[in-house]
This record gives C-alpha cells, structure tokens and sequence, in this order.
C-alpha cells in the first residue's frame, strides 16, 4: 500500500470505513486513563477543557489535510521529502515512525496492564501482550483496508454497547450537582490549559498518513472525514468525562485508573444482569486491537516510505517487535502513566498538529509541488 | 570496490522488494489497483495471459527479471512463439481472446468461422455445440494428440481406433463390423463403448437404417453418395464428421457411436448415449419446508434442465467446458446475459481454462482450484443441490457452475449472504422470513462460541455468572474428575464422532445412531460422572445451534473455528475469545473472492436492497446487489404490486437508480 516512488497511492477507503477507523484510532484511548487526566487537570470543568483540546486538534487536522492535499495523493513520506528535501525528509519521517512507535507502545502497554487489572490478574502480562501483539501485527498485515471494513461493521454495534453502558451506568447515582462549578478551576485556566490538552489526540496526526487512501467522491469529503472522526472521538470522551464526573465526582475520576471500566461495573439490570465488565472488556479489546492494528500498519507504511521500498507487510513485525519491546519497558503502569504526561502529552501536540502547519507553511514558501503540477492538478491531471 | 555503474546490495534489495506484482482481480471500476497483502490471481505461464486492470500481459512477469526489461522481454517473445497462435477475428478484440485462454480463443474462432461460412451458429444437435466447444477448446495434451487424422484406408481407420480405444484389453469397447448394402457391399464399423450406450438407439436408429436401406437407395449408393449421404440416412438429433482419430475417441466416451466406412476419412458420430442415471429425488442437505422439493443429481444435462425450467429466458446462458487432463469432465457455466458483470463472466471462465488438473470429477474438487489464497478458510464458490437456489443466484447477477458427475453446484462469487441466506426465507412472508435469518444467525454465533463461552466464564470470569448458577454449576461438577476444557473437548469430538458416524452408516440405522449417541452415552457419562450435566446441555445447544446454518462448507468453518476459540478460551478467557474474534472478523473482511468481498454487503457500503440481515418485502426488492456490478441493476419495476392504484408516497425519490457514495 505504500505510495511508488513518484506515483500517487492509489485509494481504497470509503468514506464510512475511513471515519469509523480514524474515529477507532482517535478514541479508543477513551477507554484508559485518559478521561481521569483531562478531569485532573480540569477538574469539573474537564469536559469543557475537553473540548477546547478538540477545537485546537481540529485546527491540527485542518493544516495536515492543506498540507498533504497540496500534493495530490502522495504518500505522506512524499509530501515531507519533497517539502524540506530528501535527507530531512527521510530523518523527519524516522522520527514520526518513532513517535507512531511510542504512542503505540503506551496504548498497548496501557490495555495490557488494564485487562490484567481488571480480568485476568493471575495472568503474566507478557503472555497478555505477547498473545495481543501476534494477532494485531497479523490482522495489521493484511491491511488498512480490511481494518476499515471490520471498523465501520463493528463500529455502530460496539459503540451502542457503549452508550448504553454509560447511559444504564451513570442513571442510578448520576447527579448533575457533581459537575458545578462549571469552570472549575477558572476560565483562564480551562480555556488556556485545553490546548495543550490536545496532545489526547495525537493520534488525529494519523489523518495525513491515511489521506491518500482515502477515497474522495466529492470535493472536501477527506477533510470532513478528518474533522467529523475527530469530533466523534471528542464527544465519546466528553461523554465519559461528563458522566463519570457526575457519577463519582470530579476528585474521585481524576485519581480512577479506568473510568469507564469503573461505569461498567456499577452495570446493574434489575438483580440478574451484573458484573458485565467482562463483556464490556471484550468490546475495549475490539477497539483497542483496531487502534493498534492500525497503528502498527501506517508505522510499517511510513518505513517503508522512508527506506523506499513498496512492500510495507515486511515491516509489520519488526515494528511490532519494537512496539511490544517499548511497551514491556516501563515497570509498573504508573511508570506508563508518568512517562505518558511527560514525554508524550506535553510534546505530543507539537509534534501531531504544529510540525505540519510548519510544514504547510515551508511548502507555500517553496511553492512545492511546482506551479507546472499544481497547475496541471487543478485542470484535473496528474501532476506525475 | 563496487564498478561505475554497479547498483549496491541495499539497492538491489530495494528493487527486488518493488517489484511489480499482477494486481488482484476486481469488478470494481473505482478499485484502483491491488494492495500489496490482497491475493493476486495468475494464470500458470504459456497458458493463458492473466487479466489485468489496463488489459497490459502481465503473465510473464515473474519473479526473475524487472518488468519491462530487455530479459522480461525476450522471455516474453520466446513463450509467445512457443504458444501456438489463437487466430484473431473481426470485431472481437485481441484482449478479449487474451483474457479467456487460449482455449477459449480457439473454440471461438471455430464458432465465427462456421458463421461466417454461412452455417448457422447453432448446430442440430443441442449437445453438439458442447462438443464442437470442447473438442476444438481442449486442453494442450488433446490438441497435441489430435495430429492422428482418419483416412481414406478403412483397415488403418479401425486399427487406429483399436490402439486409441485400448480394444485389445478393454472388453466393453464393441466393434461391430458389418457391410452397407452398396455395389458390392461397402465394409462399414461402429466403434462404442457397451455400457455408455443405448442398446436400442444402435440398433433402431444406427443398424437398420444402414442394413435395411431401400434398394434404389442402395443401387445409388456409390462410394461418393455414401459420403455424401450418410448423414441423411441415420435418423438421429445428433449426427456430425469428425476427421481427428483422438476426438473421435474422446466422443466414444462420452456416449456416441463412430461410423467408420469404407474409403470414407472421417469417422460419423451419433450420440446414442444411455447410461444408468439417478432419477431427480428430494434435497438431502438443503432441506425446506416450504419450497422445490428437487435437488440436482449426478446427470449435467438434468441438472441444467432444471435450471432452466426455472429461469426461462433466452437470455439464460449456458457455455461448455472441458476440465480434467484425464477425467476430461464437462462443466457447464451458467449466466444470464445482460444481467450478470461481463467481467466476472470472463474471470470465471479463465479461471476454470486455467484449471490443469488431472481428475476432476466432482463440484467441490473444482472449488478448491479456484480458491484465491492457498490458505483459505472461506471457499471461493458456494456449493447448493438446489435448483431454485442456483435460479435465485443467476437472476441476482451470481454465475452458476455446474460439473458432470456432481450433485452440488457452484455459485460464484461467494458472499456471507450464501451461508446466512436459505431460499425458504423467501417462500415465506418477510416477517417469517426476518424472524428464521435472526434465528439462523444467532444459531451461527452459538455454535461457533458457546462451549468456549462456557469454559472461560467458569475459568476466568466467574463474577459473570448469577451465584446461585454458579452454585448449581459448582454442584454438578463437583464429582467430575476431569478439567473443564477436557470435558467439553470431549463432549464435542463425541458429538463430531456421532454426527460423522450418522452421516456414514447405512440409512435404516442412521437414526439409531443418534439416539444412541444422545440419550445412551450423554446419560451414561453424566451418570459414571465422566461429564457434568451443564456440560451435556451447552454441547446439545451448540449441535442443535449448528443445523441453523444452512450451507455446509460454512457448517466446517463453524466446526473448526469452535475448537479454536474453545482452546483460546481455555487458555486465555474472553481476552482470547475476543482476540480470535477479532481475527477473524479482519480475515472476513479482508476475503476476496472472484473480486469481489466476501462479507459483502455487511461490511461494504453498497446498496443490496431489504436484504442484508434483516428480509424486507419482496416488492421492495427492485434492485440487484449492487456489489455484484450487475449490468442490469433492475431486479423488477419499481412498481411491482401493479394492482395498487397509486404508487407509494416518495416513490419518485427512488424512480432513478443512483449510486450510493461510495459505489459512485
């Protein structure tokens, strides 16, 4: 699937599939410690900090997709060669493999520990994440494309479970007093703090990569699919955040591991239907292994991007090893959650949503592609 | 130090890794190309050039050198002048002839040359068309053979057809010799295979014609009149010359006689063919309540009959192929023009030239060559012994493969809607019909998980289960010595036992068999405490679970796939479970089969009308699957229920068919 050397990448991704993957990819961290930050630092006021980091990250998306769509379905890898040079662009596109990598590695490291948590606490947890990473790199091998398929048929079935276990959870002690004050720790402060709050969806960074794949039958349809995946991840975890700080209080979501794993288990129907959080696990694991999947295949495609070979499948496993390599590196899970604010949360926004509008930026300056092409586009051709 | 000019290791790996690969085949117009993890289809090298998106002959490229290079070339040029030349014709293109094989080409330069000599397209006989498509299109080793031609040298004629036939050895190979009434008598022979022949057709339609011809006929009857004449004389539909001594044989066993007369080069072949032959009988895997009661059986000439009393239109298209190097078994390929996407038609029909195999003698042996990934879970075709079915699928654009000698039929491509949907849904009202696929598909889901279900929740997650179940559960397995998983294992490969051993015995004990196996052994194993109760019900569940399915290569899959999930979910719980699951909801939707998804249209956002999970009223179906690329997406007017006097609100939003978003 990785892009020719010149040629443009061929697209394969409708545009359900695409929004249900991106959304899957964006939001399936809803489900780990990432509700119980955002209330941490905005305290009751989370969900609006919530939605500022979406706002910021839209803005993020918008400059990817002016970025990449200057050049006309080039593969990512392509569009930073051509835009800061060859050898830049080779070394900038080995660190985002990086980046990709250490993302990956986090979530990874973050579902195995919860299903340990949560499930199978006699289990080892490098039998969890061994057995997680054979099927993932797997299922990632045989494509982005299949990977969207299984999103869109899974998406609407699992992401009803998952309304219904908030809405079924949070209506026994729900109590819409627990979100006052409103601004919680100050407008300023909320407002100001959400942008760099948008380091939670970094991964909408991914967009640039699965641009090219995605089928556009109408003009702008990529950039809403960019925009309309994000801002469904953003209302799932503002969803989350606003129920479970209704639920248990802004100070007791901010120190739970899990927060929705906690909503599950207050899953009570009448007095036979409990204790479902095994089932709810299931469907973690669904979007998870989607997440992740996914993850791995746009790491082993931008690799092979930056080394120039076309089949990107040789890559899968030994960025799979690397992922699985980084996730076992951390001791414990606050060890994960410690090197997740520092090194990933405070520079993750920098690199997923500025580096590109420097990028758009830099190829507006050096009018890259060249006018010849970007004409030639325009009148419908090929500028290859 | 490498030379000027000299590409480095790194770089030779790179473009040895680029490689070009033939693209997957697809009937999407919008699928730009293949991607690199999706099975590519090529036919083996000198055989047939492989289907290509931009019609480009890809079937050289192979793995040595780069596409398009000096070498690539030449091996090109020399396997193009080892092929012998398939002879263009006007008006068909030279791609077209590229892409059904040369095979194909062959027999269709014969069918335009008779047409453009005069004669018509449609020989006298119904079955000779068959012959003329198979004998001219036949494999390389018959096209090799057929250099032996019949002379004018009566005795030489018979001796050859004595060593072609084996007749030394074989004791039913018949010559019978006798003398036309002719001058001085012309020596005349028919060559036949015994037990492939009617007795009576031989002697009433062959032998007395030619032994009791009239005697003006027979004062007239000159070497040359008898050439000329002969076919005249023998009152049968199929009569015809044939000047190769190997297709003459070739016809002998498939039930005609050879005429061989004196001074005569060429053999006379009249179809008398008579064997034995099962009479139409009643579903035996495929059972409904309401519908057909008839199923195909090992004749194809009954079996394409079947269809077509079914389907009668003339657009009902039915072509013949040869397969089988030495079974040389007929295929017929059933479509209906206009209806069913030109280029699945072709891809089928490439796919089966390209066959080489040297016995295929039944449906499901053809199936496994034309499977695209070597490993493959799913089939590529769907197998039915239903002629309503097979009906069903030709009118929704789906192309029908039948082979001789087999009961079941292929239906290409494969959907997940072959193994969800039954015919019965449609003989019933929608609601029924609804209400039996959510049945079916629940059942599908329990036969696949259950037992696994089961042994995690009671290994892993016993929070799941309602205390006083888990007390009950408790109890019951408190006296079995056995592990869980091993008491399922068991329970589930004595089920595997019974049901193989069902299907084998004799038929009046079939039944015995049964209840042996459920009543006798479940009752004695739960009372020596070698199985717990709970184990016994979740089993019986899971068997009865799975005769809901109704397509039996999907019956294997659920088979196998529950010993796997039930091993994952020993091993690892519902993480397992949910892993596998996952899996293989990917491989689902990662499945191609003949271009075309296999979870199609469940997990493809193309329109299928009311008839996905749910069954919607027949009138409202008035379109085709559109993921079939029908030419002709019109199933039925849009106003079906014409007695209505006017036409349902918002009608004229729909009148037009227009394209989903993503089919634009």
């Amino acid at each position: 699937m990785a892009s020719s050397e010149t040629g443009p990448v061929t697209s394969h991704l409708g545009y359900r599939e695409s929004i249900a993957l991106l959304a899957t990819y964006i939001g399936a961290k809803v489900f780990t410690s990432c509700p119980s930050q955002m209330v941490y630092l905005g305290s009751t006021s989370g969900w609006i900090t919530n939605l500022v980091a979406a706002g910021t990250a839209s803005l993020g998306v918008l400059a990817m997709y002016h970025f990449v769509s200057r050049f006309r379905g080039r593969s990512f890898q392509k569009c930073l060669e051509m835009t800061v040079g060859k050898a830049p662009g080779k070394v900038l596109g080995a660190l985002y493999v990086l980046f990709l990598a250490g993302v990956e590695a986090i979530s990874i490291r973050e579902f195995a520990s919860g299903f340990k948590v949560a499930i199978l606490p006699e289990t080892p947890l490098m039998a969890i994440s061994f057995l997680s990473f054979a099927f993932l790199a797997w299922t990632a091998s045989l494509g982005i494309e299949a990977l969207g398929r299984f999103a869109a048929l899974a998406f609407a079935p699992l992401g009803f479970l998952f309304l219904l276990i908030l809405l079924v959870s949070g209506s026994t002690e729900f109590d819409l007093a627990q979100i006052y004050p409103l601004w919680g720790v100050g407008i300023r402060h909320t407002l100001a703090g959400g942008i760099p709050c948008a380091s939670l969806y970094t991964e909408a960074f991914a967009f640039g990569i699965v641009f090219p794949y995605i089928r556009e039958n109408a003009p702008g349809e990529r950039l809403k699919v960019g925009l309309f995946s994000l801002w469904v991840a953003a209302a799932a975890m503002t969803a989350v955040i606003f129920t479970s700080t209704a639920v248990f209080t802004a100070s007791v979501t901010a120190q739970t591991l899990f927060p929705v794993l906690q909503l599950a288990r207050m899953f009570v129907v009448g007095a036979f239907l409990e204790r479902v959080e095994a089932i709810f696990v299931a469907a973690w694991l669904f979007f998870a292994a989607v997440k992740s999947a996914l993850g791995l295949s746009l790491g082993a495609i931008l690799l092979a991007d930056v080394l120039g070979v076309r089949r990107w499948k040789l890559f899968v496993f030994p960025v799979g090893l690397m992922v699985l390599t980084l996730s076992l590196l951390p001791r414990t899970l606050v060890d994960v959650f410690i090197l997740q604010v520092t090194a990933f949360r405070s520079v993750g926004w920098i690199a997923a949503f500025v580096v590109p509008a420097i990028l758009l930026v830099i190829a507006a300056l050096r009018r890259v592609p060249d006018a010849g092409g970007t004409a030639k586009a325009r009148r419908g051709q090929s500028p290859i | 130090m490498r030379s000027r000019g000299q590409k480095s290791l790194w770089r030779r790996l790179v473009d040895w890794l680029n490689e070009e690969r033939p693209p997957a085949f697809s009937l999407d117009p919008n699928y730009p190309g293949p991607l690199p993890s999706e099975p590519g289809v090529r036919c083996p090298a000198g055989e047939s050039e492989s289907h290509s998106r931009d019609g480009m002959d890809r079937s050289q490229e192979g793995r040595g050198a780069k596409a398009g290079s000096p070498a690539r070339v030449e091996i090109r040029r020399r396997k193009r002048e080892e092929e012998p030349k398939s002879k263009g014709f006007p008006g068909v293109p030279g791609r077209v002839a590229g892409r059904l094989g040369r095979a194909f080409a062959a027999s269709f330069t014969l069918r335009r040359k008779k047409k453009d000599a005069g004669g018509s397209d449609e020989p006298a006989g119904g079955s000779d068309e068959r012959r003329n498509g198979s004998s001219e299109g036949g494999s390389p080793a018959s096209q090799r053979k057929s250099s032996r031609q019949f002379t004018a040298n009566f005795d030489a004629n018979l001796r050859q057809m004595r060593t072609v036939l084996h007749a030394d050895k074989s004791s039913d190979v018949i010559i019978r010799r006798f003398r036309l009434p002719a001058g001085k008598g012309l020596r005349a022979a028919l060559v036949y295979i015994d037990a492939l022949i009617d007795r009576r057709t031989v002697n009433v339609d062959i032998l007395r014609p030619l032994s009791y011809a009239s005697a003006e006929m027979a004062a007239r009857m000159s070497r040359a009149v008898a050439d000329d004449r002969i076919e005249d004389l023998l009152p049968s539909a199929s009569v015809r010359r044939e000047k190769s001594v190997d297709k003459a044989a070739e016809e002998i066993l498939l039930g005609a006689v050879a005429l061989l007369i004196e001074g005569i080069s060429s053999a006379v072949l009249v179809d008398a063919k008579g064997w034995e032959k099962r009479s139409v009988s009643i579903p035996q895997v495929e059972r409904v309540v309401r519908g057909p009661h008839q199923a195909f059986v090992e004749a194809l000439e009954v079996n394409v009959a079947l269809v077509r009393r079914m389907v009668r239109t003339p657009d009902l298209v039915c072509e013949y192929l040869e397969i089988g190097e030495m079974s040389k078994t007929q295929v017929a390929i059933l479509y209906i023009e206009g209806v069913t996407n030109r280029k699945l038609v072709d891809e089928v029909k490439r796919r089966i030239a390209c066959v080489k195999g040297s016995e295929i003698i039944e449906s499901g042996m053809l199936d496994q060559f034309l499977d695209e990934p070597r490993f493959n879970l799913i089939p590529s075709t769907a197998s039915t012994e239903r002629p309503d079915r097979i009906a069903a699928h030709l009118a929704e654009g789906h192309v029908a493969v039948i082979v001789d000698h087999s009961p079941f039929a292929l239906v290409i491509p494969c959907t997940v809607t072959v193994f969800v949907h039954n015919p019965e849904d449609f003989y019933v009202r929608w609601p029924y019909g609804t209400f039996l696929r959510l049945i079916r598909l629940l059942g599908t889901f329990i036969a696949m998980v259950l037992p696994a279900f089961y042994v995690a929740a009671i290994n892993f997650h016993p929070e799941m289960i309602p205390s006083v179940l888990l007390w009950a559960i408790a109890s019951s397995r408190e006296v079995v010595p056995t592990p869980l998983v091993a008491e399922v294992l068991a329970g589930e490969i004595a089920f595997d036992f019974i049901r193989e051993a069902g299907v084998r015995v004799p038929s009046p004990i079939g039944p015995t068999i049964g209840i042996v196996g459920a009543l006798l052994v479940g009752e004695a194993a739960v009372r020596a405490s070698l199985l717990s109760p709970v184990v016994v019900i979740v089993i019986a569940i899971t068997a009865i679970s799975s005769f809901t399915i109704p397509n039996q290569e999907a019956t294997f899959m659920v088979r196998i796939m529950r010993y796997v999930f039930i091993a994952v979910g020993a091993s690892f719980g519902l993480l397992g479970i949910g892993l596998v699951l996952y899996a293989f909801g990917v491989y689902l939707c990662w499945v191609r089969n003949f271009g075309v998804l296999f979870m199609s249209p469940f997990a493809f956002s193309a329109r299928a009308g009311p008839d996905i999970v749910t069954r919607g009223p027949l009138w409202r179906m008035e379109t085709r699957p559109a993921f079939l690329r029908v030419e002709d997406a019109r199933r039925q007017p849009w106003i079906a229920r014409q007695w209505i006097p006017r036409p349902r609100r918002g009608l004229e939003r729909h009148a037009t068919i227009r394209p989903t978003r993503d089919e634009s």
